[in-house]
């Protein structure tokens, strides 16, 4: 809500400044967001008159003329055309500045010295463009500073009027709350309004068929007016907070609402046909078109106000093209009226359709102010545009809206305050804020709310009213009791941050991405048709297609960020993210599990001069996964290979299963993938299901004895097929369930000649030890034969010598 | 060189030695003519030297091996005389060696040492260490701060009913307050939560006060330019009991602004509304960038805003079951990002999410 200070003024007398009212209505929940000085920039710019005009003797396109500043008169050189001797414009004398920052000095133009520059609009900073020099009117005071001749010397006041605040919305309303901050007199705006000839009654009806969405319809008639331009001063005030002017009739109403707060509709009266108007709810799929042009399919619920055979305005939103004011109207029927708040807020969400008006009602007018607000247009009407306002007015308003009585208690506001206010000092801000006591009592207040404060219904509402007029800020700081509320150990928060310093500890940083995705990844990730992912919870309104589902899975986010990356020349990048993805499950709510997601790239040392560079692999994002899984204590983990995810290498994938059930994927992103994301193909991935690391998580590590007898160690080297994986020797040396064995490490991996073609070495260390004994060679040698055997016998190893 | 000479004397004394007389004249003349156990130390200047030295005097075929091989043939009254003088000579070239070698030792490993010397201002070979989102540290010192005043982590799902985050937050579907949260619908009924707050609700809907909760986490608004991202991350605390009232939301706040902003943080709270609170208050830290003479921050108010707080309105506790007359609480909610980006003098909120290295590393 934009207020100018000077307009504010009128109905507020006070000494304080701008800074001081702004800082009052600030502190009093009326934050004022921003000042500005109408004037800014403008200095030695004074009421000239053109005394004469003569054309410039060297240039065609020039004039010369002979200004008055009230002291002297000054020749100066001007490109304009619009004026004529005797005009009154803005002179910029040597010296001065305007916005911009353009000083302007003495200067020889075309050989003719200049004393100044003569000033449009624009050049004042009133205008965006301006055709020709600023004309002022006849009674600017000559030779005055034009800052203060043309009302510049004012504050325009931003301020943030919260949606609980409708009668906030208007100068009034402001100068009300400053009034009653300052402790002063609210002045009200005078009213001299004149009635000519016949009463309305026979020249126009008006019949209000839904009194709940219409409890209030008022309206005048005038006639014989003209439609024109704007007189400056209203202009003048119109700009001040920031509303375009449109003609004399428009103008006044939007004055009238800039200042009472009250949207009013003016008809051109003529074409209302049958001389009437009947409000009545729309029909399903009526159609009307509003004066913006644009032609509205209505829904039931919607509330018209229409004449004889059509709809002429779209109650409490914007009136019709076919009834609008125009050059030629000479005679309007002007409506004042007050609709129900949520039908008005109804119609301007489904029409989309916003407007001054529709942002008061939806708020909730003041029904009391509906007839004063007539009658102050009515007769400003009557003044700019001529005209006479017939006798009488019209006021549908069968049941008068009553705000409710409210107790108020004292204690109560001290107990939600933690404050010690007296009944008297409550009862003062009361008053103060026009708040209405009906009686009080010992120890409680009994009040009812203007009609314009349509939030104080309730007693927590005169409450808050307490708290804000007494000042925040003089409600001492206490801290409560120690709350006893038990205490659930923060499991999720704790597993989550320990999965981060373990993916840091591994040399990941950590990326957050919206939560959005492109349903078109699921294509580029090849996915099935029926592939889980796919199950999105998509957006009914999303800013773009690109972010038009929630995401069910991270993976494309963290491909889009090594591609950004890459295009700034990085080299190398280990990132994840913890967040959860969102599966739509049917009816209800989506599951929205957590994930774990990373992906590493590039080269692997972290020295330029080191020899030992080379490329991240498989096994260097595994290395982080398992430690990753170490540091949450997840023992049931296992890797198994995966040729059927669609976006990984077949060769280069597994699935990790947590307690035998799958968990996730790690692998390398499939080359076809790679160059749908237009990043190379040796980037590895995983991606992990949190809650089941959580679960698995064993919180408690279980403490063992140290060994007191000796380990002994055993290595053993087979030859195997390629395609048996390490994990199956591993798993038949355990399923021997021997006594004794404590550890078995694999440490060397070969391939190559002298082994076969289509075979390869595994070497392991194996680790004895009993917690009895120390374990002699023979009882070594047997056990260490049973492996060799077990290997030889189940998986066709040769056991190679050492 | 004077080893040498050593050496050659060492052996023509072994070879007068086979037909000497009485060993115990012969003994002090052959220390004197091989020179003092100091003179034969000094003699080496090499580990080497010295075994070589050694080997001349003790070793199988040495001048003390051959002399203590013929205490035997001495005449039985000398045999006593000559033992000792040879074990008193033995026993000072012995202690001398050892001496010697000691020396020697400590010299050449401190010459070897030098020399591996390297270029210890070459870049070192880093483990490789990653760092957490900005927002993810500075979301945890918040919720620390909080939990050390007794606070617990709640949670709530994002996609959310509009019953959760609009409804029972006392703002029923044709509320004017909605237009302060432009929505993301998923459908008439599911929406992704605008702020934290439902899962106040939810938590109250679920357990009875004492109710002293912090609930970090996403949220969303359909809205996107260079100050507004359509997610952004808050943290909302709920706490209600009896007899909890606005000077404890006062004491709390301020308790955490002088934690997380520095003790001395000028603060102000200012009447605002939300229809879930009521009082409500918007809390302003004086400007920490200009210190409240006007920066393009603070738009030159000198104050910035931080959160927005409120007792809670009865009608929300009527929505979860709670009789207001018997409880009270208050509510608040910061937003991450405007904290994280005062911390860090970030000046572009859109840069959290890019996600680009070069930002990620600074934090
Ligand atoms: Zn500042």
């Amino acid at each position: 809500m934009r207020i100018s200070f000077n307009w504010l003024r009128e109905f507020v007398d006070t000494d304080l400044t701008v800074l001081q009212v702004s800082d009052r209505l600030t502190m009093a929940g009326l934050e004022v967001e921003g000042l500005e000085y109408l004037g800014e920039g403008i200095s030695g710019v004074v009421v000239g008159r053109i005394v004469s005009i003569s054309p410039h003797p060297n240039a065609d396109k020039l004039t010369l003329c002979e200004v008055d500043n009230g002291k002297e008169i000054l020749p100066i050189v001007c490109g304009a055309k619009n004026m004529k001797a005797g005009d009154k414009v803005p002179l910029a004398m040597a010296g001065a500045k305007l916005p911009g920052g353009l000083k302007i000095e003495k200067t020889k133009l075309r050989g003719v010295m200049s004393f100044g520059m003569l000033c449009s609009e624009k050049e004042l900073g009133l205008a965006k463009e301006s055709s020709g020099l600023m004309i002022l009117t006849e009674d600017a005071p000559l030779g005055e500073d034009i800052v203060k001749a043309i009302s510049l010397d004012d504050w325009a006041m931003e301020i943030n009027v919260t949606p609980n605040r409708p009668d906030c919305l208007c100068t009034i309303g402001i100068a009300r709350e400053a009034a009653a901050l300052a402790r002063t007199a609210l002045r009200q705006p005078k009213l001299r309004l004149t009635e000519h000839g016949a009463k309305i009654a026979g020249r126009m009806k008006v019949t209000v068929e839904d009194q709940e969405l219409c409890p209030r319809y008022a309206g005048r008639l005038i006639t014989g007016i003209t439609v024109g331009p704007s007189p400056a001063w209203m202009r003048r005030r119109l700009r001040a907070v920031g509303v375009r002017s449109i003609n004399n009739v428009v103008d006044a109403t939007n004055y009238v609402m800039m200042e009472m707060g009250q949207p009013l509709h003016a008809f051109d009266y003529q074409f209302l046909a049958g001389q009437e108007i009947i409000v009545r709810p729309a029909e399903e799929g009526e159609v009307f078109t509003t004066l913006d042009g644009i032609e509205r399919t209505l829904s039931a619920g919607m509330l018209l106000i229409c004449d004889a055979d059509r709809p002429v305005a779209l109650a409490g939103v914007m009136g019709g093209q076919n009834s609008e004011v125009s050059d030629g109207t000479t005679e309007i029927f002007l409506e004042s009226a007050y609709f129900n708040p949520p039908c008005v807020r109804k119609t301007s969400r489904k029409l989309g359709l916003h407007t001054e008006a529709s942002h008061r009602f939806e708020r909730g007018a003041d029904p009391e102010a509906v007839i004063k607000a007539l009658d102050r247009a009515a007769s400003m009407i009557a003044e700019l545009a001529g005209g006479e306002i017939a006798a009488e007015r019209i006021d549908e308003y069968p049941n008068p809206l009553k705000m409710p009585v409210v107790t108020l208690r004292v204690a109560k506001v001290n107990d939600v305050l933690g404050a010690a206010l007296e009944k008297n000092e409550i009862a003062d801000i009361m008053k103060r804020l026009h708040i209405k006591i009906h009686e009080e009592t010992a120890d409680s207040i009994l009040l009812q709310a203007p009609a314009f404060r349509p939030d104080l219904t309730r007693e927590i509402d005169f409450v808050e009213e307490a708290a804000r007029v007494y000042g925040y800020g003089k409600i001492r700081s206490s801290m409560p009791a120690r709350a006893v509320a038990a205490r659930e150990p923060d499991v999720a928060l704790i597993a989550s941050r320990r999965a981060r310093e373990a993916m840091h500890d591994c040399g990941f940083y950590e990326v957050v991405n919206y939560s959005f995705m492109n349903p078109g990844d699921f294509d580029r990730l090849g996915l099935p048709e029926d592939d889980f992912r796919r199950k999105t919870v998509a957006l009914r309104n999303p800013l773009s297609a690109e972010q038009s589902v929630m995401r069910t899975t991270l993976l494309p986010s963290l491909l889009s960020n090594l591609s950004l990356n890459l295009s700034h020349g990085v080299r190398d990048m280990k990132i994840f993210e913890l967040s959860r993805v969102f599966i739509n499950a049917g009816a209800g709510l989506p599951n929205e599990p957590l994930k774990i997601c990373g992906l590493a790239y590039g080269v692997r040392s972290a020295s330029p001069w080191d020899a030992g560079v080379r490329e991240t692999d498989f096994y260097d994002l595994k290395g982080a996964v398992e430690q990753l899984l170490d540091a949450m204590r997840v023992q049931n983990a296992v890797f198994a290979s995966e040729e059927g995810t669609p976006f990984l290498h077949p060769g280069k994938a597994a699935r990790l299963l947590i307690g035998g059930s799958p968990a996730g994927y790690i692998g390398q992103l499939h080359p076809d993938t790679a160059g749908r994301w237009d990043i190379p193909a040796n980037v590895y991935v995983f991606e992990i299901d949190f809650q089941s690391i959580i679960e698995a998580a064993q919180e408690l590590p279980s403490y063992r004895p140290l060994p007191k007898y000796p380990a002994v160690e055993r290595d053993i080297a087979v030859i195997v097929p390629t395609d048996i994986t390490s994990f199956s020797v591993q798993k038949t040396i355990e399923s021997l369930k021997l006594a004794f064995i404590e550890d078995v490490r694999l440490f060397d991996y070969y391939e190559g000649a002298p082994i076969p073609d289509g075979k390869k070495s595994l070497a392991y260390t194996v680790t004895y030890r009993s917690f009895e004994k120390t374990l002699t060679d023979e009882e070594v040698n047997l056990l260490h034969k049973k492996i060799m055997d077990a290997l030889k016998d189940r998986l066709g190893a040769e056991i190679r010598e050492q | 060189m004077p080893l040498m000479r050593f050496l050659k004397n060492a052996r023509d004394v072994k070879e007068r030695l086979e037909n000497a007389g009485r060993l115990g004249e012969l003994i002090p003349r052959i220390a004197e003519e091989l020179g003092g156990e100091e003179a034969i130390v000094s003699l080496a200047h090499t580990t080497d030297d010295l075994k070589a030295v050694e080997v001349e005097l003790f070793g199988k075929k040495g001048i003390i091996s051959i002399l203590r091989k013929k205490i035997p043939q001495e005449a039985p009254e000398d045999r006593k005389e000559a033992g000792r003088l040879l074990n008193e000579m033995a026993g000072r070239y012995e202690a001398a060696l050892k001496a010697r070698g000691e020396e020697l030792a400590a010299t050449e490993r401190a010459q070897k040492l030098a020399s591996q010397r390297i270029d210890v201002t070459m870049p070192g070979r880093r483990p490789g260490m990653g760092r957490p989102h900005p927002i993810t540290t500075v979301t945890r010192e918040v919720v620390e701060i909080f939990r050390e005043m007794g606070f617990s982590v709640a949670e709530g799902p994002e996609v959310e009913l509009d019953y959760y985050n609009f409804e029972a937050l006392n703002m029923p579907k044709d509320h004017p307050a909605r237009d302060m949260q432009d929505t993301f619908y998923v459908s008439d009924e599911v929406v992704l939560r605008t702020h934290t707050s439902p899962v106040q609700v939810r938590t109250m809907k679920s357990c009875r006060p004492p109710v002293q909760i912090i609930a970090p986490g996403k949220v969303y608004r359909c809205d996107a330019d260079v100050s507004h991202t359509p997610m952004f991350h808050q943290v909302e605390g709920l706490m209600v009991d009896r007899n909890i009232n606005f000077s404890h939301l006062k004491g709390v706040l301020e308790t955490f602004i002088s934690k997380m902003f520095g003790s001395g943080t000028a603060t102000r709270f200012r009447p605002s509304f939300f229809p879930f609170t009521e009082p409500s208050a918007e809390v302003d830290i004086r400007c920490v960038i200009c210190g409240g003479k006007g920066c393009r921050v603070c738009k030159s108010t000198g104050w910035l805003e931080i959160l927005g707080s409120g007792m809670v309105d009865p009608e929300v506790f009527r929505a979860v079951g709670y009789d207001p007359e018997e409880f009270t609480g208050f509510a608040f909610g910061l937003g991450m990002e405007r904290i994280t980006m005062l911390k860090y003098g970030i000046d572009d909120i859109r840069l959290f999410y890019e996600n680009d290295m070069r930002f990620l590393r600074q934090f």
